[in-house]
């Protein structure tokens, strides 16, 4: 019924975006693994980056959509940097009575905000930045999408220097020594508030780097954030809440599944409307059995 | 000391009622308060509700600029449904309840004006429908509820005539899943296979955002499809366009890419690009060879303000608003029986033509009538046309159909150049 061509032209697309799901998710492990906080505004610092990368290019006519994209990771460093020093240090200080309801009730209230903020200074309508490369390209006899090639590629070299950053560099290594016991670290010396600050702004900053990559492809709109946001939630559950390598390969899974689900489902009026169901019924099966996640630590 | 207490008694009546009238002619002069339920914010349809809010803004200060209503002052009062019903369900509550408002207008999406209907009933305040298209609406024949857009049976009628035509065999669709979507679907469906036009839909869910794998599949069909429908509103439909025209399905010189009238933004060029060059695309209104005068005038003050001009939907927004206003100025009143005996009686002209509703408590729907047709009004116009160059304005396009407006004989349309 379907050619091998058609079939591995879907799930190279489905490897494809899922390295964009992979990047995102990263990021709120990345933030969930060091704060121990699950940001519930992550789909909106995606959000922010798209728009980020829009307003650059839009200013500055001609410039290459890859300045817009290193733009949109600075402004997320920042504004990342901002949230956790504003509203985060309370609960980093242990000065929060319910910590765990104050992070839900302030990243809900940053998501709400941010989609309003952007809703009046960007306007309604959807909007596009340049391509990286327009047009296909084909890979042996199967055709891909120039952007979504390019896109994909940019988030394996973020994913990889991130990956390098956490293993190599004094900060990375700080942040896993948080991420695994707080007080102990801060006995050898680290400042866990400012190693959060950093973790904050770095997930921050993955997912603006997923929204400006995404721009091109999918266009933005205040609420674009919305689905990739609980997409991310699903990631680094069935990955195992923390885990870095858990969280990349979520994304691959996921990005996989629904792509294939979409494209293989024999009933069509159906495989379309159901493509979050299909990776949602992965995360579900692993969780019955993993309980965990794929990569994640056995609670005692 | 009792006859003073009995002075002053006398005293603070007969100043009661020197104040009374006085006050009355105060509470007179209050502002008459018109609600406006539209989806400002996310997550639905708020690229639409925007603009149609600035349609019913401009409107309430033509009104105010003659003179007001009554002698009163008019005030939209805008209530956001973010297009979910049960939002929608309660801001008309508190538009009806705590705003005071005595008529409302509006609505983008189906489900929310079937969420507010009995409200405008049990609390007998009139409506009129701008954009909802389900045929419940009206067809529940309720006395506060009149509608001004297309339903979606007339819509079906016209745009299947145009594919029958055009002569088209097969066609792939991919529809949305909303009250409106399925709505529309089952006609359509019904339609073309009463036409003898092969057809496969696919069900999408109004946030997709990747289409490509269902693309693929549509054009694996061999022969290829004649027509491809990609009926999704919002931002999805400008990104299939440009997910179908990357693949190399549509629009092409073997499949013809019809577009939902989502794509009389202009942003359709920012996002979709050199892909949105031969869509063709429902407008639900007059064409520009048939602008009224209204069209003309607000166009213009609409396109100062905003820099961009009013599509239809906008144009109903506006068009709903003034005929509520002129139901109140016929009226005499704002008492909401006065208020839709005038609006059945109504003639008026807007910016989409004259509006009536031929159909209500004095003259029932006929039986050969279908029941949508109460408080409906029929004239509401439907065109298609085809864009012929990228960045080019609706107004510019080329009209395709209806015979009547067409400016190309037979249903017929521009084939693409074939891409190197």
């Amino acid at each position: 019924m379907f050619s091998v061509d058609y079939i591995l032209m879907q799930g190279a697309n489905g490897l494809v975006i899922g390295c964009l799901y992979a990047l995102m998710a990263l990021g709120l492990t990345v933030i969930f693994s060091v704060l121990k906080i699950i940001n519930f505004g992550h789909g909106e610092f995606y959000m922010i980056g798209g728009y980020m990368s829009y307003a650059l290019a839009t200013l500055v006519g001609g410039l290459n959509p890859f300045v817009g994209v290193l733009f949109a990771i600075v402004v997320l460093l920042v504004v990342g940097s901002a949230f956790d020093a504003l509203f985060l240090r309370p609960l980093h200080k242990g000065i929060v009575e319910r910590p765990d309801e104050y992070a839900i009730l302030v990243t809900f209230g940053l998501s709400f905000f941010l989609q309003n903020l952007m809703l009046g200074l960007a306007g309604p309508f959807p909007h596009r930045t340049e391509s990286f490369l327009p047009g296909g390209i084909h890979v042996g006899s199967i055709m891909i999408s120039g952007d979504r090639l390019v896109a994909a590629g940019v988030a394996l070299i973020l994913m990889f220097g991130l990956l390098l950053f956490i293993k190599m560099s004094w900060t990375g290594r700080a942040m896993r020594a948080v991420s695994q016991d707080r007080e102990a670290a801060s006995v050898t010396g680290i400042n866990p508030v400012r190693t959060g600050n950093i973790a904050f702004s770095i997930g921050a900053a993955l997912a603006g780097a997923s929204g400006a990559l995404i721009a091109p492809i999918f266009s933005i709109v205040p609420d674009v954030g919305v689905l990739p946001g609980v997409r991310s939630f699903i990631i680094v559950v069935l990955g195992g809440m923390g885990s870095v390598k858990g969280a990349i390969l979520g994304g691959l899974i996921i990005g996989l599944v629904e792509s294939m689900g979409a494209a293989l489902i024999p009933d069509m009026s159906r495989a379309l409307a159901y493509r979050e169901l299909y990776g949602l019924i992965i995360f579900v099966i692993v969780l019955l059995f993993r309980p965990r996640g794929l990569f994640g630590e056995e609670y005692s | 000391m009792k006859h003073l207490v009995t002075v002053i008694s006398i005293v603070l009546c007969l100043s009661f009622f020197v104040a009374a009238p006085a006050f009355a002619a105060e509470e007179e002069k209050e502002p008459i308060q018109i609600g406006v339920v539209l989806p400002m914010s996310p997550p639905g349809g708020y690229e639409s509700g925007n603009p149609m809010w600035w349609a019913a803004l401009q409107a309430a200060a033509e009104v105010n600029e003659a003179g007001g209503l009554l002698g009163r002052e008019v005030i939209a009062v805008l209530g956001d449904t973010r297009g979910v019903p049960e939002e929608a369900r309660a801001v008309t509550e508190r538009l009806i309840t705590k705003d005071k408002v005595v008529g409302v207008i509006g609505n983008y999406h189906s489900s929310c004006a079937k969420a507010q209907m009995d409200l405008f009933k049990d609390h007998n305040v009139p409506y009129i429908g701008a954009e909802p298209w389900a045929d419940e609406i009206t067809a529940k024949g309720y006395k506060q509820v009149f509608r001004i857009s297309i339903t979606n049976s007339l819509y079906t009628d016209i745009s299947v005539n145009w594919m029958k035509a055009a002569g088209f065999k097969k066609i792939a669709c991919v529809q949305e899943i909303t009250d409106w979507g399925l709505g529309v679907n089952e006609k359509l469906k019904q339609a073309w296979n009463d036409a003898g036009i092969e057809n496969e839909s696919a069900f999408s869910d109004v946030k997709t955002e990747d289409f490509t794998e269902t693309l693929a599949r549509f054009n694996q069909w061999d022969p290829p499809a004649d027509m491809f429908f990609g009926s999704v509103t919002g931002p999805g439909a400008f990104r299939i366009i440009k997910q179908a025209y990357d693949m190399g399905f549509a629009p092409t010189p073997k499949t013809v890419f019809y577009a939902t009238n989502a794509c009389l933004n202009p942003e359709v060029w920012e996002v979709a690009g050199e892909a949105a060059q031969y869509i063709v695309v429902t407008q639900i209104g007059l064409p520009p060879s048939a602008y009224t005068e209204v069209t003309k005038k607000q166009n213009e003050i609409f396109e100062k303000k905003y820099g961009r001009l009013m599509n239809a939907t906008v144009m109903e927004a506006y068009d709903a608003f003034m005929l509520m206003c002129e139901a109140i100025k016929k009226a005499g009143s704002t008492d909401p029986d006065a208020i839709v005996e005038a609006l059945e009686s109504i003639e008026w002209t807007g910016m989409r033509g004259k509006y009536y509703f031929p159909y209500g408590s004095k003259n029932p729907v006929p039986e050969d009538q279908p029941d949508y047709m109460w408080h409906q009004w029929p004239d509401v116009s439907e065109y298609l046309f085809q864009y012929t160059k990228v960045g080019q304005s609706p107004e510019d396009g080329t009209v395709i159909w209806p015979p009547k407006w067409s400016e190309l004989p037979d249903g017929q349309y521009f084939v693409p150049v074939p891409k190197k």
